[in-house]
This record gives structure tokens, C-alpha cells and sequence, in this order.
């Protein structure tokens, strides 16, 4: 071949890139561009989205080791972060329990408290006990109530030690509460059931007792303050000749979801001995 | 036949440049994938094949890399020049030719693409970032290169003629 093929192409090429330079210069290359854009940017566009996978893992496997590293640090972050986030809802909870307790306090303005936490629960299934952090070197002494949120009676501290205290709750089988449908001003005995219920008894006969009927603590006996908040009736069961009716009742405050409580420590029931 | 296939791989090639390789960076530089394709092409099929082939990748580049139009193509006429020294050599180290040129063409094609922008109106930043780049893009194309060319060598290089034997 000559040598004045390639110098020709050269020079022609050499032309053709500088006119255009010169056109992409003045702007009358845009054009052409604009319609060579929409064929080819699809085109570049497609190619770039499969393989810019590809070219993270190749440019990123030389940084494994602090990749690695930074995903364990990452994840011990994120651990720390958790249970921060764990802890602090933790602490609303328990100050939105607080917050329901002192509220309580504000319906017995003459009476006296003392804030527990749950601690520990009697795991008998035929014994409803929760055992409290505050004992008789707090004040508490047995047979003193124990009360929740809205001022729901909860049930009396049966045994004090120093620093604890056990409290049978309502529930309990073995405990019993004089009541009063709030509705109908009927007296009666609330006693614990299996399973964390109550039930109404000794209702005198032909009282209206209705589901949804509140009952609150009727104050006879001096053990309980009167008007204590007990629960709801769920169920009313009873036939024309039955001496008496069955009425179940639903506890205001959960047993199983009990954590902190208060203690009346002022509230010095009939059979708690003076000076204990 | 394989200089009618060499067209639509080297449209494919300009597009890999535009939409794949500024992604595979390392140590701040991407390959140049067309310098590496023109430069092998001309080593192993001749400088003829890779004077029809420069044109439509500086062009294909120009339309669709956002860069004034005729840079990519006067920083890519460099190779042809070359291309064409390694023919006229009677050396036969073909690899070895591959990967110097590569070297000198990516070093050129840097250097006046950035003078080709310049001049179509585009802002290049400081000189010294030039000075910087244009190594280390060399040393990224010669690895490149050197991953290359034995495939398309492979693929496209020339077979010597049944005929040359009885000759010898």
C-alpha cells in the first residue's frame, strides 16, 4: 500500500474531528447529538444497570476485609442501638405506669402509698400471689390493700418480710372481698376463681344485677376502703328457682399483666393489728 | 467475515465505554475499553480493519458520551499511526507490540481528548489532575490489555495459509 492512502485518511479523519469540534463548539452539533441520544442513551443506559452489579463486586473485592469488618461494626451498632431503643421504651412503659398510678393517688387525696414493683409471682396454679420489692421496712405490713391503676383493688399483702412483700390478689382462690354492684347498690362477695376470675356471690335475691354492671369494694368488714374498683360483670346465670345467681366478673386490672402497684400504707384495715 | 462482526463489537464496545466502564474504577481511574479494543484489533487483524473502525467509535463516543463530538475521534487517531508501525515491524512479539502501543495510546488519548474538550468548550479543571490520571489509566489499560489480547488473539487473529508450509 502507498503512502498516501493512510496520510489521505488521516487528514480526512483529522478534518472531520475538527469540524466536529468546531460545530459542538458553536452548538450546531447538537442537533445530530440529540437524535444519536435517543438511539443510544436507551443503549448505554441498559448496559450500565447490568453491569454496575457487577463493577460494585469487582471494584469492592479488594475492600472485604474492611467491608467485613465495617458490617461487624455495623451490626454491633445496630445491637447497641436496639437495646438502647429496648431500654427506653422499657422506661415509657414504666413511666406511663407510674403516670396511671399517681393518677390513682389523686382519688384517694387522704391516703397514703407506697409505689412497688412486681418482683416475682407465686407459680402455683391454684394460688393467685405476687410478690412485691417494698416490705415492712417501707412501711408495709400485712393485711394493707394493694391497688392499681384507676385505684383497681388488686388484693392485700398476706405476708411482710423486710424488704418484700407477698400479696394475695383477689383472684385468688382463697381470697374474699365484700362487693357492691355500683348500679344497684347489691352487696355480695366477690371470691377468686381458677383462671384468674371472680365471681359475685350471696347477692340477695331478686336483685337486677346486669352484665356490664360495675363493682366496686362495699367497704363492710373495714378491710377493704369503700368503693374500690373491682370489675365488670361479664355474665349473669340463673334460673327462675335457683336460690342464687351466678355472676361472673371480670378483674379491672389484669393479675398476669401486673408490674407495679401501690400499697395503701395508710389504710389500716380491721385485722391488721395496731402497731405492727 | 470477522471484519463484518468487528463493526457492531466495536459499536458494543463504545457503548460498554460510556455505560459500564466509568463504573469499574480503581484507584480513581476507569478503563479506557476502546483505546484497549482499537489497539489489539490493530495488532492482530492490521491497521487497514482498525482505520474503518476508529471513526465509528470516536463517533458513537462523541454522540452518546456528553463530550463535544470529534474529541474521542482525533484522541483516537494516535492508534491507526501506531498501528501501523507495528506492521511495517519485522519484530513478531505481537503481544508485547499490543501492550506498548496500548500504553503510549492511552497516554495520548488522556492527554488529547482533554485538549480536544478544551478546545469544544468544555472545562477540564486543574492541568495537574491530567498529569495525574494519565498514568494511572495507562497502567490500568496495560492490565487490561494484557487480559485481552490473547482471546481476541485467539478469536480473531489471522491463520497462517496451509500453502506457506509447501513454500518453507
Amino acid at each position: 500500500m502507498s503512502l498516501s492512502r493512510p496520510l489521505t485518511w488521516t487528514l480526512s479523519m483529522l478534518l472531520l474531528a475538527l469540524a466536529a469540534l468546531g460545530l459542538s463548539r458553536v452548538g450546531a452539533a447538537n442537533p445530530v447529538v440529540s437524535v444519536a441520544a435517543r438511539v443510544l442513551d436507551p443503549l448505554a443506559g441498559g448496559i450500565h444497570a447490568v453491569t454496575a452489579p457487577v463493577a460494585d463486586f469487582v471494584t469492592n473485592v479488594g475492600d472485604y476485609g474492611s467491608l467485613r469488618k465495617e458490617n461487624q461494626d455495623l451490626h454491633d451498632e445496630n445491637q447497641r442501638l436496639s437495646t438502647q431503643l429496648n431500654q427506653l421504651r422499657e422506661q415509657q412503659a414504666q413511666q406511663q405506669q407510674v403516670n396511671d398510678l399517681n393518677g390513682a393517688t389523686q382519688l384517694f387525696p387522704n391516703q397514703d402509698f407506697a409505689l412497688a414493683s412486681v418482683i416475682a409471682r407465686d407459680p402455683s396454679n391454684v394460688r393467685d400471689a405476687v410478690l412485691i420489692d417494698k416490705g415492712t421496712n417501707d412501711g408495709v405490713r400485712t393485711g394493707m390493700v394493694v391497688v392499681g391503676k384507676d385505684g383497681a383493688l388488686i388484693g392485700t399483702v398476706y405476708r411482710a418480710l423486710a424488704g418484700s412483700a407477698w400479696v394475695r390478689l383477689i383472684t385468688d382462690p382463697d381470697s374474699d372481698v365484700n362487693g357492691m354492684v355500683q348500679e344497684t347498690r347489691a352487696m355480695g362477695t366477690i371470691t377468686g376463681q381458677l383462671g384468674h376470675k371472680l365471681q359475685l356471690q350471696f347477692v340477695a335475691e331478686g336483685t337486677d344485677v346486669k352484665p356490664d354492671d360495675t363493682v366496686v369494694s362495699s367497704g363492710l368488714g373495714g378491710n377493704y376502703p369503700k368503693g374500690l374498683l373491682i370489675g365488670r360483670v361479664t355474665k349473669v346465670e340463673g334460673k327462675p328457682l335457683d336460690v342464687q345467681e351466678k355472676i361472673e366478673v371480670e378483674p379491672a386490672v389484669r393479675p398476669t399483666t401486673l408490674e407495679n402497684v401501690l400499697v395503701m400504707t395508710s389504710f389500716v384495715p380491721s385485722r391488721v393489728d395496731a402497731g405492727q | 467475515m470477522i471484519w463484518y462482526a468487528s463493526v457492531p463489537l466495536t459499536l458494543l464496545i463504545a457503548l460498554l465505554q460510556i455505560g459500564a466502564a466509568p463504573s469499574f474504577s480503581f484507584f480513581g481511574v476507569h478503563p479506557d475499553l476502546i483505546v484497549i479494543w482499537l489497539c489489539c484489533w490493530g495488532v492482530i487483524r492490521g491497521r487497514q480493519e482498525t482505520m474503518a473502525l476508529i471513526p465509528i467509535a470516536g463517533l458513537v463516543i462523541g454522540l452518546a458520551g456528553g463530550e463535544p463530538l470529534g474529541a474521542s475521534l482525533l484522541a483516537l487517531l494516535p492508534v491507526a499511526a501506531l498501528a501501523a508501525v507495528v506492521e511495517a515491524s519485522p519484530a513478531r512479539g505481537r503481544f508485547l507490540a499490543a501492550i506498548a502501543i496500548t500504553g503510549i495510546c492511552s497516554i495520548l488519548y488522556t492527554f488529547i481528548h482533554a485538549g480536544a474538550s478544551l478546545a469544544g468548550g468544555e472545562g477540564l479543571g486543574p492541568p495537574l489532575n491530567l498529569v495525574l490520571v494519565a498514568p494511572r489509566a495507562a497502567a490500568l489499560d496495560l492490565i487490561t490489555a494484557v487480559l485481552w489480547f490473547w482471546p481476541l488473539r485467539l478469536a480473531f487473529g489471522r491463520r497462517a495459509r496451509a500453502g506457506s508450509f509447501r513454500r518453507i
